[in-house]
């Protein structure tokens, strides 16, 4: 709106007139007024919020004290120092305030807690950084024992769990090793001092489980079970517990009872104990059994009996490794025989009321591209 | 018009091009991918053959009525159809990339003369490099070798074969190596123990005695293990993927830098393993059981103590640094406690060539361990932790 | 895939033909059959996603085969990128050595030859440049057009 207009006066909200004389003055009149109301603006004024640093550079802080109350992040947090949801700044370790430039943030301004006083900030990149342990040795030995024995409540309610466990593979021991004695005892006839047999047991117990939970083969068994009972000795030597003689000793008679029984008793790739064979009298049965299956119970449909047969040649103990039981089974037990197998197909079958004992296949012929009907002995399919 | 030219350039360069192509030829008669410990001028090793006869047979003749030999379910194998014309089409890939094999090894040939009759050292080894890198580009298309590397485990890989390492290698990168260094920056392993790495071989520790399945497997960087895990030393595989001729020494050090220092309210390093002058190649790459029963104490400078940490002294981190040696180590008594790895390195010459970490904390079987290794009762510490600064 | 508006090749109309419609008062009319209507609906409310045709599970033995057809023709192209690379820089070396003998046997040529032409970015009557030389390098008897006029 212009402020000057020709004529009659214009109203200012101040209360005043301008008026335009003859002669072409401007004059300013004041006529009485009285402000009824106060304005809208300027009364968003606040008390100041009392921002900026609390404490300076050098200066010593608790964990938790307030370094920095700032609006958005002036300065960023550095080492041992960590920011609040409205961006103040606070120590988590006791140390000495050093306000600083961070290298790879050229542009901001850091503040840090260094854990000695007169440790620069930042720490060089490569080099260790200064750690404060913090936790305090507890004296009292009752409350050290009490608070020793304080579990977590996820531990806590875990026991029970635990305890079960250990329970069964305790039992678990203790039938194996009752199993093992009578195989040493009477298939073996050894006879062995109590302490011996203690090591014998807890030998074969060991390579045992590692054979058969963790698919280690035999060799590398026993001699981590040999090396597993070598370094305890060590440990019994370091803590005094045995003299180097003692030591020398045991470690001889150890090693001799491992000779005498490697040439006897072996573990089988399923962990069972049996009598050992040497390399060529276990090639040779290999053959035989080979030869056997190879003759006899290849390319033909296995009556269930002749399926026990193979499967008990195939786990013959102490021949084959897992992974030659494997490939053997896959071969001469099969999970459906191959089609090509003679009797393995019986043409021409009623597929609405087949023969007894026979199933109805509808099979994908690849010659002439179509499938066709036919009838398969029980026998064809591995029973579960 | 095309004709014409080319005409006019056969004739310029007729000779030298018939001799390529009968070369080629020649070559190709050879099929140099099928020979294997043979007579012929390349002698390639038997382990790049597919090690499995029937998918062998399956993939280099044509697929047969009974389908792929991979898949071993009969009636799935009857279901699968290989894609149209994948036969025809890979038999004339095969040939091409096999001419060019050829040709490679036939490079390789005239680089091993000159390697029979090279004297200069530099230039030995620039040749045995060169050699190196054609015996991988040779092999790295044949599809035995990139079958075997793709689905055989890497335990069973011929490590001997510059081939397979460099295939075990882009493994490597892809994955494990990835996996390590973020573990080794979140747990401050760099800069807490050793300034940085730069890796070169893969790392892989094992502790072979536990019979839990869960603990007995190669374990992942930054894992946490209970006390009764760690209780024997561990077997630790360090594979090199450079040509290692002869026998490299390494030596291992296991360091626990946060063992609690009262008199200073802060931490310190504890060295839990060192071993030295440990010779290994690349076929020859585990410190293992075997070895350590049989010659353990010629390499075995600081016996084995698996970390212990007490009651609510939080983690502690095992870490485990590989180092490659240039000559043979003669190292003294070192202390345990107060170790300080960044010293030993320095005057020993030793290049950090891998790393590899796991963590503890306190746990039941902790007592267990400490009286076996003789260390006496563990302290306990309050569960809150109080505000005292460092004293310096 | 079944593509409702791929043109079909079945329906007696060879592929590419145009259907002429004719116009037809009233309400209009689907074209489509009430089958062909329901399948269409029916996919309309499948996701994107869904409807990708399915990845394909190749066996060992053909991820192998498949891997070296890749590297075959990856060598393959990588050799016909080598052999134009040379030819290229045959050419060039050939072009540059003639100017280099324009230059020892006419200075003056070989000026002109270079001289630039200002104010033209690209010769317009110049031949779209090809990897051999035309059949008939040079005309002889050239005579410009007559201007008509």
């Amino acid at each position: 709106m212009s402020l000057f207009r020709l004529g009659s006066g214009s109203y200012h909200p101040s209360g005043s007139i301008l008026q335009i004389t003859a002669l072409k003055n401007v004059v300013q009149i004041r006529t009485a007024t009285k402000k009824v109301s106060g304005s809208k603006t300027n009364k968003n004024d606040s008390a100041g919020r009392r921002l900026g640093p609390k404490v300076h550079e050098g200066n010593f802080v608790k964990p938790g004290q307030i370094i920095m109350r700032q609006r958005g992040s002036k300065i960023h947090p550095g080492e041992n120092v960590k920011i609040g949801i409205d961006h103040t700044v606070y120590a988590v370790e006791p140390g000495y305030v050093h306000f600083y430039h961070d290298p790879f943030h050229p542009l901001r301004k850091y503040v840090g807690v260094s854990l000695k006083k007169n440790l620069p900030l930042p720490t060089p990149h490569f080099a260790p950084r200064v750690r404060r342990f913090g936790y305090e040795l507890i004296e009292d030995p009752s409350e050290a024992v009490k608070e020793e024995q304080h579990m977590s409540r996820k531990e806590y309610l875990y026991q029970p769990k635990l305890d079960e466990l250990s329970k069964a593979r305790e039992e678990n021991k203790s039938n194996l090793l009752s199993k093992f004695n009578e195989f040493i005892s009477k298939e073996l006839s050894l006879e062995l001092g109590a302490k011996d047999l203690n090591l014998t047991l807890e030998r074969y117990y060991n390579v045992h489980e590692l054979v058969k939970l963790k698919g280690m083969s035999v060799e590398s068994a026993e001699t981590q079970t040999t090396y597993n009972y070598v370094h305890s000795l060590k440990l019994a030597k370091a803590r005094g517990d045995l003299s180097s003689e003692e030591f020398e000793d045991s470690l001889a008679h150890y090693h001799d009872l491992v000779d005498q029984l490697s040439k006897k008793i072996t573990v089988d790739a399923t962990g069972a104990l049996t009598k050992y064979l040497s390399a060529e009298e276990k090639a040779s049965r290999k053959d035989e059994i080979i030869e056997k299956l190879e003759t006899e119970y290849s390319n033909r449909v296995l009556s269930i009996q002749d399926k026990i047969f193979v499967g008990d040649l195939i786990a013959t103990p102490g021949v084959f490794d897992v992974a030659e039981r494997e490939d053997l089974a896959k071969k001469y037990l099969p999970l459906v025989v191959p089609l090509t197998v003679p009797g393995s197909v019986i043409e021409n079958i009623d597929a609405r009321k087949p023969p007894k004992g026979v199933i109805v296949q509808r099979i994908f012929d690849e010659a002439t591209r179509s499938t066709r009907v036919v009838g398969r002995p029980k026998e064809v399919f591995a029973t579960q | 018009m095309l004709s014409r030219i080319s005409l006019r350039r056969f004739s310029v360069l007729g000779a030298a091009k018939a001799a390529q192509k009968a070369e080629v030829d020649w070559i190709a008669s050879k099929n140099q991918w099928s020979y294997f410990n043979d007579e012929s001028y390349v002698k390639r090793s038997e382990s790049l053959k597919l090690n499995k006869p029937e998918i062998r047979e399956s993939l280099l003749s044509n697929s047969s009525e009974s389908g792929p030999a991979s898949i071993e379910n009969y009636s799935q194998r009857l279901a699968y159809h290989s894609p149209v014309a994948i036969d025809e089409t890979f038999k004339m890939a095969y040939e091409m990339l096999e001419t060019d094999a050829g040709l490679i090894y036939k490079n390789i040939d005239r680089f091993r003369a000159k390697l029979k009759t090279a004297t200069d050292e530099k230039e030995i080894e620039f040749l045995k490099k060169t050699i190196d890198k054609l015996l991988v580009s040779a092999e790295i298309s044949n599809p035995e070798v990139l079958y075997n590397a793709t689905f055989n485990p890497a335990s069973t890989l011929d490590m001997s074969q510059p081939v397979y390492r460099q295939l075990a290698k882009e493994k490597w990168e892809s994955y494990d190596l990835m996996i390590t260094m973020q573990r080794l920056e979140q747990l401050h392993v760099i800069p807490d123990t050793l300034p940085t790495l730069e890796p070169k071989v893969d790392v892989k520790v094992k502790f072979p005695h536990n019979l839990e399945e869960e603990f007995s497997s190669w374990v992942t960087p930054g894992e946490i293990l209970p006390a009764y895990a760690v209780a024997q030393p561990p077997t630790i595989q360090i594979q090199e993927f450079d040509t290692v001729e002869s026998k490299q020494l390494y030596s291992v050090l296991i360091v626990n830098p946060d063992t609690p220092d009262l008199a200073t309210n802060s931490f310190s390093t504890t060295l839990q393993y060192g071993l030295a002058n440990v010779p290994l190649d690349n076929v020859d790459n585990v410190i293992d059981t075997k070895k350590l029963l049989e010659n353990g104490d010629k390499f075995t400078f600081k016996d084995y103590v698996p970390l212990v940490p007490e009651k609510n002294a939080q983690n502690q981190r095992a870490c485990l640094w590989v180092f490659k040696q240039n000559g043979e180590l003669s190292i003294g008594d070192v202390a345990r406690e107060n170790f300080d790895i960044r010293a030993f390195v320095e005057t020993h010459g030793l290049n950090a060539v891998g790393a590899h970490v796991w963590r503890q904390h306190f746990d039941r079987s902790v007592e267990t361990v400490r009286e076996q290794y003789g260390l006496g009762k563990g302290r306990v510490f309050r569960r809150v932790r109080g505000t005292k600064p460092i004293i310096e | 895939m079944f593509n409702p508006f791929r043109p079909s090749t079945i329906s007696g109309f060879p592929s590419g033909s145009v259907v002429l419609k004719t116009f037809v008062r009233g309400k209009r009319q689907s074209t489509q059959s009430a089958s062909t209507k329901k399948v269409v609906n029916q996919l309309s409310a499948l996701s994107a996603s869904r409807k990708q045709p399915k990845l394909l599970n190749l066996c060992n033995e053909d991820l192998i085969k498949h891997r070296t057809i890749v590297n075959a023709w990856k060598m393959f192209k990588r050799r016909e990128e080598q052999r134009r690379h040379n030819q290229l820089k045959k050419q060039y070396k050939s072009i540059y050595n003639a100017m280099e003998d324009l230059k020892q046997t006419s200075p003056k040529l070989f000026e002109l030859a270079n001289a630039k032409e200002e104010g033209k970015r690209f010769p317009l009557e110049m031949r779209v440049p090809t990897d051999f030389p035309p059949t008939q390098p040079w005309v002889y008897n050239y005579s410009p057009k007559k201007e008509t006029k």
